[in-house]
Formats: structure tokens, sequence, C-alpha cells
């Protein structure tokens, strides 16, 4: 049993898991930090990232095929940015040959933006799982992205910086880039369509056999719609993947812990990424901050993806800005797929916290913002183009993409950037806010960073262990030791009993679980012809002659073909199986009946000797065996030896 | 004098007394009412009547008590309690002691034999027992009646074992009313002190205490309390008392050292306010022992009960050795654990790192030191600064004991507002000098920062903050940080503290109103405007704060005109938005702020303006007042009184008229029209007289006492209006006619209110024709047109367009209608102002201060006692029929 990790960010997380000949991959997180090395795609031609200054590479440095880096770099306040086609970081594959993938387990929406690459662009034949708003949600996630960086072509391909020899010169954080070679362009829409066209939907707790080896099944996770954990499990053993999961109370249906219990291996992936921060006071710091900007007159401007979160910042926003007054001011919710998620989440009713449940038999939307939207005070757009006459300042714009280097967001940055009234708030956990800002400098507008990770954070995580029990646990290597910024935290890292095996990029883990066991069932003909014996009150044995049958990884003991069941081979004789403990006061007994008399019996700690002096014999009978000392005499022998067959079981 | 005024009463009073008899006859078959509370309210209603001695005997009240109390043991406890409890008020005058002394003592004489024999112990019964000998002992022959048959110490007895805490109480005010009558030298008095001075050799034995004080460190406390005399006596005299109390606070820290600590702190006080009252060699031992006290318990590591001593010994003379080691006491503890660099010689080392062990150790010295007030300044801002970040130099431990204590943080900054306040420098470190002002104001602004403190401390911060605002706001650093944190604030989620900033920024204007920088800063801010925004909030109570701030704002001209500038408003914008408030706000709170801003706006206005007239308040206004007369809660109609009440006495005859009427002649004419034009026609707006009449009807006594005031002033104003200038009264309209060509040309400021169906304020004869136009809708009404607003005005426009298209015919009968218009709203007028002067507030006068006479009202709870019990419930008549 083994397992490799495949991706290099613990909150994008790709496994492979090889489990009883199955081979999984488990989530397939895309990586997109590294875009920040890019330029933004700006929508306006004349736009400040248009104008930038070229990188001036030096001959001495970078040898004469570095002077072509002039068309591939540009400068902004001392950093440098590719001036290219956005690249992400799919998964790290070359590993394994994802042809031999049997199945891929998705957890959450935001776990799956890398499925395209591996579905079409390799020989994966296998099956995908996930639950049905897991689908629809991924699918605005992709759509979302795939339009954002579709609407803005650039068709530069820049790979001259990603020489070694010209990297490792380049300044940073260009020259740290991992694997820079293996960044791949988006996907299209086909792509994403083809792709999604392969999924499989499953409900909670519903089983999915997987090739008759192993059953799946997918358990609340609490992190968002439709999120799931999931169990992977044999006759006799159990896995267990936690991925992203939340125990705080938010729009989705809380966390089911009751599956995970037990487990033999608990692999952990997607805990918090802001260990320092809790959500519920980042999300009030939101609020007030967004309400003080208003009040001075000013607009705030909110980076975040399409789902998630985002729910429960206008549910938390607008109640806010109703406490403080404001309760005019309008919210505008800008991203090609804003109509749709805004739709979904109200359809999702029966993968709802209970509270939004109970608004849906009601029946009303489980979600304020469908109100916020019917009466004016939310406005969603699919881009900023549509937004006519009736934008209204001051507002708050909510809109992508969180890195700053794709979607309106960008124009929004360039519109109110200027004006120290305006506030931008960061509170997607993904992205470096400084450097995503970088290209921007200097900004005057205020900014704040608010990070919301409803992920579980370290004292929910080794709460959570303790209630799981699982025999191993399997993390991160990063996460059993405080994060750099806080040392003297040693609250901030995973402990368990015993200590957690890790995993990173690249790494093949050989699981300490062992399989001892099979589950082989009898064919009901077979089970017919069985004598079974009773050994003690509901246990009985008989003896079994048949043939193994393995089919779809399906043990089945059936009847021997008629000829190989009748068949006797001359001379041999037919073997018979004794069993259980002798009774020595009954041995004795048969052996007075055989003529041996004088018996004494001694009783010690380990069982019985029995002494015929007369035979100058010594048998000592002990808890599974017996030894029979005789002087020599072979009748004697024999006859004991009978007499010792006849007190015991005989199959 | 009361039994006179009773008897006049005639048959009502006959009536009380065969009730009463009813009553008496019906307990004595032992018929009592479940809640005793009627009972109570009997004896007091009893007591209220000015029964004589003869009317007593009448009711046969006295012999049913004594017979109840004679044969006790055949009563419910509750009858014999209320029978005791008529004694007790039958011997309470002293012209009814002489009457029923005899008697009732007598009749006691049984229940206090089985009392001291231990026969009778039912708690209802001793406790209304002693509770009826503390009037008893106020005479001479009652208190010779209870040392004689030995009650003090019978009441002593029961003190040591007492089940009940109101006998225990009863018992103690019974013998320290004896001691009081005899004096504690007295020889019936030594038995007391011996009786304490044996209970406390027992507690002083006992390893387990009760989780409230011994009943005779009670007695010894309510004793000693204020009275020197009898402080002197116990130093004097019982010096074995004085070591038992010592030796007491060598025990865990219980309710009995507390009562110690509050005893010997007294006796300290006492002779630090009146030092004369003991004699010094006396009061040098007592110190002494005291000190040696405070050594013992410190070695003994009991750092907590000796600050708690030592905290009630600072009242003595600073210099003094024992008020130095009481600070030691306070300061060294604390010293230790913040690392304060200081000698320390009273604490070891041991002690310390044994307190420190201990979270609430640590947290109760630190506190007792912040209430101590002896630690300089530097310390306490040093602790405050540890709750907010990590100290260096600070043991860990302590450490997370403090950080985010709120406990050490109030204390911290009632330290600190006490210090602020404080301008004597002799106590060092008490008060906050100069060089502390900076760490001050700093460690005040990062407190201030935190979202998550609670309101309490946001609140006590913003105190303080206010006093060193001057500071904070001449650095350019602590004056950005404190305007983020503000507008933060005045955001935040918690409604808590957007409530507590709005009304810190109201202090604040209000407190600089007149400092020129610190206006500029408010205004650089925008704080005017963000108050502005906290008018809309969700929550009532921010809403009410905002409006008692944005008051502050309008009474700064400056900050006024930037709040109009910044919100593009003008003074009527404002004033429309809190008349509002008051309309529409959900919430009584908001509304009452609302009416309350009104009322001190116009009255300032009133204050400032040259014109001296009472028409500076507009009619929107004067509709506001007339809702918030009909609102449904209390107090908002009592803020609309108020404002009516200022319009008809306050604004008229301090201002215009003078509060004497003869004062009238010197007041101008003309300013008297307005005036009296204008309280006519705001009683005769609309309904406004009949709602004003309606609130002394009103359901709520305030609401009708206010009102009858009101009334009272109003009825004043218009006798001394109608007698001396009659004339202006009757042709009040012809007068405002007249005035009409002179005046109409005057701007007006108010236009926007007019569109709200209301006259200009300053032009008088315009609004006088809205007055008019309200009267003809009321005739139009009345005459069986239509009484809708729509309908009106079309027939006025139809008036209008036929006037313009018909000839002068018609013009001159429209005139002519306008003339009779006038005529019947001057009856009108001068109906109202009739009825007003002519209202009999007698009636309410007497409603309100006899709710119901006395007789009626124990007829009454005659009547629910009678009810209660089964006798007269089936086929008699009701008492409350027979009256």
């Amino acid at each position: 049993m083994k397992l490799v990790c495949l991706s290099n960010n613990p909150s994008k997380p790709c496994f492979i898991l090889y489990f009883k000949g199955v081979t999984f991959m488990l989530d397939c997180g895309l990586d997109l930090s590294q875009i920040l090395n890019f330029l933004p795609l700006s929508l306006v031609s004349g736009s400040k990232a248009n104008n930038l200054k070229d990188f001036l590479p030096t001959k001495e440095k970078y040898g004469a095929e570095g002077e072509d880096l002039i068309n591939e770099l540009k400068e902004c306040n001392g950093q440098t940015f590719v001036n290219g086609v956005l690249e992400f970081s799919p998964p790290e594959t070359r590993i394994i040959d994802l042809s031999t993938v049997d199945a891929i387990l998705i957890s959450n929406s935001s776990c799956m933006l890398a499925l395209p690459y591996i579905t079409e662009y390799t020989g994966f034949k296998g099956l995908i799982y996930c639950t049905d708003p897991t689908l629809q949600i991924g699918r605005q996630y992709m759509k979302e992205l795939v339009t954002y960086v579709e609407r803005v072509p650039r068709n530069k391909a820049c790979n001259l910086w990603k020489k070694d020899e010209i990297m490792k010169n380049l300044p940073s954080p260009l020259c740290d880039a991992i694997n820079p070679l293996t960044w791949r362009k988006c996907y299209t829409s086909q792509d994403v369509d083809s792709c999604l066209s392969k999924v499989q939907v499953v409900g909670f707790n519903e089983k999915k056999n997987i090739f008759g080896a192993l059953s799946t099944l997918c358990c609340s996770s609490g992190y968002s719609l439709g999120s799931c954990n999931w169990v992977i499990q044999s006759d006799y053993e159990k896995i267990c993947y936690v991925s992203g999961s939340s125990t705080l109370t938010t729009h989705p249906k809380p966390i089911d812990q009751a599956p995970l219990k037990y487990s033999d291996l608990l692999i952990l992936s997607s805990i918090t990424q802001t260990p320092l921060t809790n959500p519920d006071s980042m999300i009030g710091e939101v609020c007030v901050n967004a309400a003080v900007t208003i009040k001075n007159g000013g607009n705030v401007l909110i980076p975040c993806y399409p789902s998630g979160v985002t729910y429960d910042l206008f549910e938390c926003l607008s109640g806010h800005l109703d406490s403080c007054g404001l309760s005019t001011v309008p919210m505008y919710f800008i991203s090609p797929v804003s109509d749709s998620t805004l739709a979904y989440s109200n359809i999702f009713g029966e993968w709802l916290s209970s509270s939004k449940q109970s608004k849906v038999y009601l029946p009303e939307p489980p979600f304020p913002h469908a109100e916020l939207v019917s009466l004016g005070r939310l406005r969603h757009y699919k881009n900023i183009h549509d937004i006519q006459s009736d934008f209204k300042c001051p507002c708050i714009v909510f809109t992508g993409h969180p890195s700053l280097r794709l979607g309106d967001v960008i124009h929004f940055i360039e519109l109110w950037g200027k004006s120290s009234t305006n506030t931008i708030i960061f509170t997607e956990p993904d992205y470096p806010y400084l450097e995503a800002l970088a290209p921007f400098q200097p900004l005057q507008m205020r900014i704040f960073y608010c990070p919301i990770d409803t992920s579980l954070s370290f004292p929910q995580v080794n709460k959570l262990i303790k209630d799981l029990k699982p025999q191993h646990l399997l993390v991160h290597e990063s996460h059993i030791t405080p994060p750099t910024s806080v040392i003297q935290r040693p609250e901030l890292v995973i402990t368990s009993e015993p200590p957690p095996l890790t995993y990173k990029q690249g790494e093949v883990i050989t699981l300490p679980v062992k399989r001892k066991f099979e589950c082989i069932e009898l064919d009901p003909s077979l089970a017919a012809s069985l004598e079974p014996m009773e050994l003690k009150p509901g246990s009985a044995i008989s003896m079994v002659n048949a043939s193994l049958v393995v089919k779809d990884n399906k043990y089945v003991l059936k009847c021997l073909p008629f000829e190989y069941g009748k068949r006797k081979i001359p001379g041999e004789k037919r073997k018979s199986f004794i069993f259980g403990n002798l009774n020595t006061k009954t041995f004795i007994d048969s052996l007075n009946k055989q003529g041996i008399n004088d018996i004494k019996l001694e009783e010690s700690e380990d069982g019985s000797i029995i002494h015929l002096p007369n035979d100058d014999t010594l048998i000592r009978v002990e808890q599974g065996s017996t030894h029979i000392m005789c002087g020599g005499d072979e009748d004697v022998r024999i006859k004991i030896r009978d007499t010792l067959l006849q007190c015991l079981q005989k199959l | 004098m009361a039994a006179s005024t009773n008897r006049n009463k005639g048959s009502n009073f006959e009536l009380t007394f065969t009730i009463l008899k009813r009553v008496v006859r019906t307990l004595m078959d032992g018929k009592m009412p479940p809640d005793d509370t009627i009972m109570h309210n009997f004896i007091d209603c009893l007591k209220r009547n000015g029964f004589s001695p003869e009317d007593v005997i009448k009711t046969e009240l006295d012999s049913f008590a004594n017979s109840v109390v004679n044969g006790y043991n055949q009563y419910d406890p509750s009858i014999v309690s209320f029978a005791i409890n008529i004694q007790g008020w039958l011997v309470e005058d002293p012209a009814f002691y002489c009457t029923f002394s005899q008697n009732v003592t007598e009749a006691f004489s049984r229940v206090c034999r089985d009392t001291k024999s231990g026969n009778m112990c039912e708690t209802v019964i001793l406790t209304s027992l002693f509770d009826c000998f503390i009037p008893l002992s106020k005479h001479k022959g009652g208190m010779k009646w209870i040392v004689h048959e030995g009650m003090v110490l019978a009441g002593l007895k029961l003190l040591n074992s007492c089940p009940s805490i109101f006998l225990e109480k009863t018992i103690i005010d019974f013998i320290c009313c004896v001691v009081e009558q005899l004096g504690c030298t007295s020889v019936e008095c030594i038995p007391i002190f011996e009786n304490i001075q044996s209970d406390l050799d027992t507690l002083v034995k006992q390893k387990t205490t009760r989780p409230f004080a011994a009943a005779s460190l009670k007695l010894l406390e309510k004793l000693c309390i204020n009275k020197p005399a009898l402080q002197t006596n116990l130093l004097t005299s019982h010096s074995c008392t004085i070591n038992s109390l010592f030796t007491l606070l060598f025990q865990p820290y219980n309710k009995n050292s507390e009562a110690v600590v509050r005893i010997i702190g007294d006796v300290f006080k006492q002779w630090s306010q009146n030092i004369d009252h003991i004699e010094t060699n006396i009061m040098e031992s007592f110190i002494s022992q005291t000190e040696n006290t405070l050594s013992d318990l410190v070695t003994g590591g009991n750092i907590e009960q000796a600050q708690k001593l030592a905290a009630c010994c600072l009242n003595i003379k600073p210099d003094s050795k024992l008020y130095i080691k009481c600070c030691q006491l306070h300061q060294e503890p604390v010293y230790w654990m913040f690392g304060v660099n200081k000698d320390l010689n009273l604490l070891s080392e041991v002690v310390v790192r044994s307190i420190m062990k201990d979270r609430s150790r640590c947290i109760s010295i630190i506190s007792q030191a912040l209430d101590s007030n002896v630690l300089p300044v530097t310390v306490v801002i040093k602790i405050l600064r540890c709750t907010l970040i990590p100290g260096e130099h600070i043991d860990g431990t302590l450490t997370s004991y403090v950080l985010n204590n709120t406990k050490i943080q109030r204390k911290c900054l009632e330290y600190l507002i006490k210090a602020n306040n404080t301008t004597i420098t002799d106590k060092d470190g008490i008060c906050i000098k100069e060089e502390h002002t900076a760490p001050v104001c700093q460690v005040l602004l990062d407190l201030y920062k935190n979202d998550e403190s609670y309101s309490m401390i946001s609140s006590l911060c913003g105190e303080l903050m206010i006093k060193h605002l001057p500071y904070i706001i001449y650095d350019d650093n602590m004056s950005q940080d404190l305007s983020d944190i503000i507008q933060h604030h005045l955001s935040a989620v918690k409604w808590e503290h957007r409530d507590n900033t709005v009304e810190l920024v109201g202090k604040i204007v209000h407190t600089y109103k007149d400092n020129f920088n610190m206006v500029e800063w408010l205004m650089k801010c925008r704080l005017p405007n963000l108050i502005w925004f906290s008018l809309k909030d969700n929550e009532s109570y921010v809403r009410a704060s905002a409006v008692a701030s944005l008051f502050m704002i309008t009474q700064c001209s400056q900050l006024f005109d930037n709040l109009k500038d910044a919100t593009s408003l003008t003074e009527d914008d404002v004033l429309m938005e809190i008349i509002n408030m008051v309309k529409t706000d959900t919430e009584a709170f908001a509304r009452r702020s609302a009416m309350k801003f009104l009322f001190e706006f116009f009255k300032s206005k009133s204050a400032t303006s040259e014109r001296q007239s009472l028409d500076i308040i507009p009619w929107v206004v004067v509709e506001c007042i007339a809702l918030a007369l009909k609102d449904f809660d209390w107090e908002v109609k009592i803020a609309g009184l108020k404002f009516v009440l200022a319009i008809f006495t306050n604004l008229i005859l301090d201002q215009s008229l003078g509060k004497d009427s003869a004062d009238l002649h010197m007041v101008e004419s003309c300013n008297l029209d307005r005036n009296l034009t204008y309280i006519t026609n705001i009683l005769c707006y609309q309904n406004f007289y009949d709602i004003l009449i309606g609130t002394l009807d009103d359901c709520d006594n305030t609401v009708c006492e206010k009102s009858l005031h009101v009334f009272t002033e109003i009825q004043s104003v218009l006798n001394t209006l109608i007698h001396g200038f009659k004339k202006s009264t009757l042709y009040v309209d012809e007068s405002c006619c007249s005035k009409l060509s002179k005046e109409k040309d005057e701007p007006s400021s108010y236009k926007k209110m007019k569109y709200c169906n209301c006259p200009s304020r300053d032009d008088n004869a315009r609004r006088m024709n809205t007055s008019l136009e309200n009267s003809d809708r009321q005739l139009y009404a009345s005459n069986g047109s239509n009484d809708n607003t729509d309908q009106y005005y079309c027939d006025k426009v139809k008036d209008k367009d036929s006037s313009n298209s018909n000839d002068d015919v018609n013009k001159c009968s429209c005139y002519n209608e306008k003339r009779m218009c006038n005529n019947r709203r001057e009856t009108y007028v001068s109906d109202t102002l009739k009825k007003i002067a002519h209202i009999d507030l007698t009636v309410y006068k007497k409603r309100l201060n006899h709710d119901e006479d006395t007789v009626t009202k124990l007829l009454s709870i005659s009547d629910d006692i009678l009810s209660y019990t089964t006798t007269l419930c089936d086929g008699k008549e009701k008492i409350s029929d027979c009256y």
C-alpha cells in the first residue's frame, strides 16, 4: 500500500493511492500561486500593466541568448514579471502513469481545477467521483478561469526565462520558480465540458464499489457546498481521506465525523493556511472596514471566487451594512458565472446547513442573497461591460480573480487605486496579498488583509484526531513544525500518538497498513454439502474441499468439479484431523479398559503427567500437545496412541 | 387630627368598622388568605388610616390580637404573626401605648415564657415578636418590661442558632435598639458583649466556616459602625473581643474576616475623623496590634488577607509607620510580579513564588493593590500594557494570567481615572503627571483599539481618553490612530462598541466645542458626518446616542456647518430627520432621545435668538409634539409634555413676559401678540388640545402628574393673559391679519417644512392662514363634507380656478366666504381657550394625590381578605357592593 503526493501546495492536494490493487487519485487541485509571476491580463490596452518598462538583461549575466529576455520580462517597482500567456502548475504527473489510475475522488470544488489536464491530456480512462454541488460549482470555477483567460488573449508563450542557466540569475521570485517547464497553458472550455462529462456524481454516504475490491463512501466535510471527505474500505482495512473540512457553522452541511472513526490510516490535507487568524473575527473586520470606507464616501473592492465564503460575505456584509444604517449601499457581484453560482446555491437545499435547509421547506430561498438580488441591493453581472448606468458609488464590488492577475478586478484596481478613500479587502488566503498587488504599485487605495479560511485550524485538527482515533496519521511535512513566522507558538502543529507520518511532493510513502485477511464467499451448493461440528456454542468447523474462484476481485469457494470430487486415488487414506483438548480422566478410564493398570496422575500448572510404572511409560499432557515417552514396547505405545486418538474429537 | 378628618367621612367610616369587625371575626375563625402580602397591606393601610384608640376598640382589633396571641398555639402561625404585628402597631404611637400597653404585654407573657423555655420556635412568630419589641423598647415602660422578661437574653440565645436570616436581622435590630436606648455601658448590656465575646471564642476555634458571617459579628458590626462611643467602649473595656477579632483574620478568607475588616476599618476611619474620641495610648495599642497582625499574616504567606486589612488602615496619617507598611503590602507583591526595580524588604521570594503558582491569587493581589491607589502611575501603566501584549522581563506564567484580563484592565482604568481627577500631589505617584501623559495615551489607544474588549472597558477607556485628548491630537501618529479607531468602532460589529463610541464623540464635542484645535480635528476625522450615519443604525440605543451626540454637534456652529456642508443638508433637513424619528422610529428609546433633541435644540435656539419669540418653533415640530403626546411610551409622552410646558411657561414667562403678571405691562404688545397668537394656534392646531387633555387621563401616573403640571401652568398663563390683555386674546386673528401685509415679505427659512403641509416659521401670517385652513377643514368636515384632505384641496383648487376665471362678483363672494370662515375660526379659538381656562383640575389633582382614599383602600383590602376566605363566598353580598 503506497501513497504518492503530486502537489506542492497542501491546500491544493493531489495524491495517488495504491490500495489492494486499485490506483486512486485523491483530489486534483491546481496550484495557481505561480501566476503571480505574470503580468495581469488587463482589459484595457492602455493600462498601467501594459506600459511597464522592459527588463534590461545584461550580457554578462544572461549570455547572448539572454538578450531576448527583453521580450519576455517587464519590471515594476523593482520586481520582474513575465509578460506572456498565463501558465498554471498542474500536479506533478511525470512520476506516474495516469492511464493506470482507476478512479479519481474529488473532495470539493476548489480541489478539482487541474482535472482537465488529467482527463484530456493523458491516457486516463478511469472513473471520477464527486458530489453534484462539487461538480456544478467546480464547473463554474473552471468556466470563470477559462473565460478570464480567453477574454484577454495573450498568445506569446515565454519559455526563454525558464532555462536553468538564465533562471538562476533572474531576480526573485522568478529565480525561485519550481519546475516552470512543467507549467501549462490554461485548458479550454471544450476541455472543461469534456472532462466534466466523465464525472459520476455521488450522494453523501452513498457507497460505490471500485472493481469489487474496495468500496468508497463520501461524507460531508462542512467546508463548502457539497464538499466531502472520503472513506476507502476493504473488508478488513479502512483508509480515510480528510480534505478541506470545517467544524464552523457556515452555510454547508456540517461535517460528519462518524464514518471517519477508527480508520487504519487517516490522510489529512487542506488545513488552514492562516493559522493566526480567526475566520469569525476576520469576517467582522471585513464588515467594519467596508462600512468605514462607505461612510467615508469610498468604494470597496473584494477580490473573490464565485462561490464558497463569498456567499457568507454577502450575508454578513449586508447584515452589517443594515446595522450601520447603510442599507442603501449597492453590492455588485461581477463574474462570468455570477448568475449561475447564485442560482446553484439556492437549489442545493439538501447540501446546506439545517437552518438553511429549513428555509427551503417554508419555502424560502436558503441564502439571503436571493432577497438582496430581488431588492436590487445585490446586482450581479457577467462582466464589467454589462454594468450600464445603474452603477452607483459608493459601492461594494465582489469580483475575481483573487490573484489579481486576471478578471475584472484588474480594472477596478486601476480605476479606484488612485484614491485613498477606496479600499481593497483581501479575503482569500490562497495568495500573498502584497505579491498580488505588486504590479499595481504604487497604490493610494487602502489595503486590508482579512483572510477568511474556514478550513480546520490546528487546535481543531488535533481535536478531530482525538475524536477519530486513527491508527496512523499522514500529514503534510509543514504541519508538524510551527509556521516560520511564529516559532514560539508550539500549539500550531499537528500532534498525535503515534507521531504522524509526513508527505511532500514527489515522495512515495509506503503506508504502514498490512493486509492480513481476505473475505471469501462460499458457494451455496458447497455450503449445503458441509457438515460442521460445533466447537463451542456459536462456533462450528468443517472440512472443505473446494476450488477458489477469483473474479472481479471477489473470492468465491465453489464445489469441486464432479470428476475431482468423486475420483478416489487407490490406496489413498482419507485424512482425518483431530482437535479439541484431552480429558485426562476419560483418557485414564480408556487406558484402564485397554488393560493398562496402575496409572498415576500428577496435575501440574502446565498440564498433567500420567505415569504408567508397569509399562515404564510417561505421558505428558499439555495445552496443545501430548508427549508419550515409552520404554520401548511398541505395542504399548500403539495402544496408548490409539486410546489417545479415541479420546479426541475427529474431523 | 387624622381621626377627626376620618370621622367626617360619615357613613363610609362606619361601614369600615363593620367590615373590619367581619375581617377580625373571620381571622378569629382561623381563616387566613394564602398570600400574606395582603395582610401586610392591611396593616399598612390600618396605620395610615388615622384610627384613634377608641376606633381600634370599636373594630375589636385589640381584643382580636390579645386573644390570638394569648392562645397562640391554637392558631395558624401566620394569623399569630399578623396579631403580633397589630400589637406592634398598638404600642408604636405614644397615644396608643398608654391605652394598649397593659393588654399587649399581658398577652405577650405566655409567648415570651415559651420562647425562653424553647417551647416556641416558630420562626414567623418569633420574627414578628422581636419586630414588635423594637417599637415597644422605645417606651421606657416597654423597655423595662422587655428587660424584666429577659427577652434580650432570649434574643441572644436565639441569635446563636438562628434558623432564619429574617429572624436574625430582626433580633440584631432589636438588640441594637436596646443598646442604643440603654447605653453600651449599662448593666443590662453587659450580657450582650459577654455573649458576643463567647461566640467569637467559639468562632476562633472553629475549623470550618459558614458561607455567611456569624450573627455575633453582624451584631458587633452593626453596633460599632459609625458609632464612636461604642468603638471606644470596645477598645477600652473589651480587649478580649478585639484580640478575637484579630485572631479571626488568620482563618481562611471568608465572610467573617470581611466583617472583621469592616469593623477595624471603621475604627480607623472614625479615629482619623475624630482623633480625640479614643485615648492615644489605647489607639496606639490598637495600631500596634494591627501592625503585628499584618506582619504575622505576611510571614504566614497570607498576603491577600494582609492586603485586605491593610486597605482598611489606609485612612490613617500618611506618614505613620502603619500607613507605610500598608502601602508596602500593596506595592511589593506587584513590584515582584512585574519586575519593578525597587527595594523590596517585606516579602520573601518563597512567598512570592508560591503566589505566582496560583492564577486567582495573583489576580486578587494585583486587583487589591490597584484598589488601594498606592501604586505609582508608571507601574499601573506597565500592568495595563501587560494585559495587552506579553511584557518583557515578566514571568511567562504571569503573562498568561494577566493577558486580556478584563478585571485587571478595569481596575487599572479606574485607577487612572481616579489619578487623573486628583490634583493633590502630596501622595507620590497618585496623580498623573506630565511625563506620564504620553505612555498613558499610548496604552489607552492600544486598549481602545481592541475590538474584542468588553464595552465596559472601552467605555472607561473613552472616559479617560477625553481628558487626554488635547495631548493625543497634538501627536500626529496618535491622532491618526485615534481617528482610525473611532471610525472603526463607529462601524463595529458589536452594537455596544458603536454605542459607546457615538457617546464618546458626543462627550468630546460637548467638552471641547470651544477648543479650536479639537474642533478642527473632529472635522478632519469627519466625525460629525459619521454621527449622522449613526442616526440610521439598526440598534435603537445607537440611534438614541447618535441623536444626543448630534445635538452636541448642533451646539457647535463650526461642526454643525461642517456636517451640513459634508452632507449637503440644511438645518431643516436635520430637524426633519429627527422629527421623522419621533414619528416613525420603532423603538421608544430612540423616539425619547429625538424628542429630547427637539426640546433642547429649540431651547438653545430660543436662548440665542434675538427675536425672543415663540415662533421659532415650526409647525412640524408642534405636530411632532402632538405625536409624542400620543406615543405608547410614557417617557416619550413626558418629553412631549416637557416641551409643551417649556413653550407655555419658560419661553413666554421667562423671555417675553416675565413671571409676575404685573410685569405684563412692561412687555411690548407686538411681541405678546405674536406669542399669544402662537400659543392659541398651537392649542387649536388640528386636535392638539384634545391630545393634550387626553394626557390627563393617561394610564401612567407619571404622565398624568406631568400633564396636570402642564395644565396648571397653561391655565396660569392664560388667566394672566386673559385678564391682562383681554382684547388681544379675543381679537387674536385680527391682530395677525393686520400683520399679514407687514410680514409677508420676510424670507422663509423653512421652505422645506412647507412641503409637510405646514406653515413657515417666520411668516406668522402665512402660518395663521394655514391654521385657518385647518380650522376651515375641520369646519368643512363638521358640516358633513367628506373629511378627506384631497377632497378639501380639490374644492379649494376649484374655488381658486373659479375665482381666476370668473368676474369680480365671484371674487367678492369668495372674500365673503373667507370672512365667514374667519369668524367661525375666531369662535373656535375663543371657545378652546375658554375651555382650557375653565378645566377643573382639582378632580385630576385629587385622583393623583389620593389614588384611592385610605378608607376605600382599606375596604378594598378587607374585601380581598374576605373573598379569600370561604365563609363569605357563598350567597353573601360582596363588600364592594356595599360601597
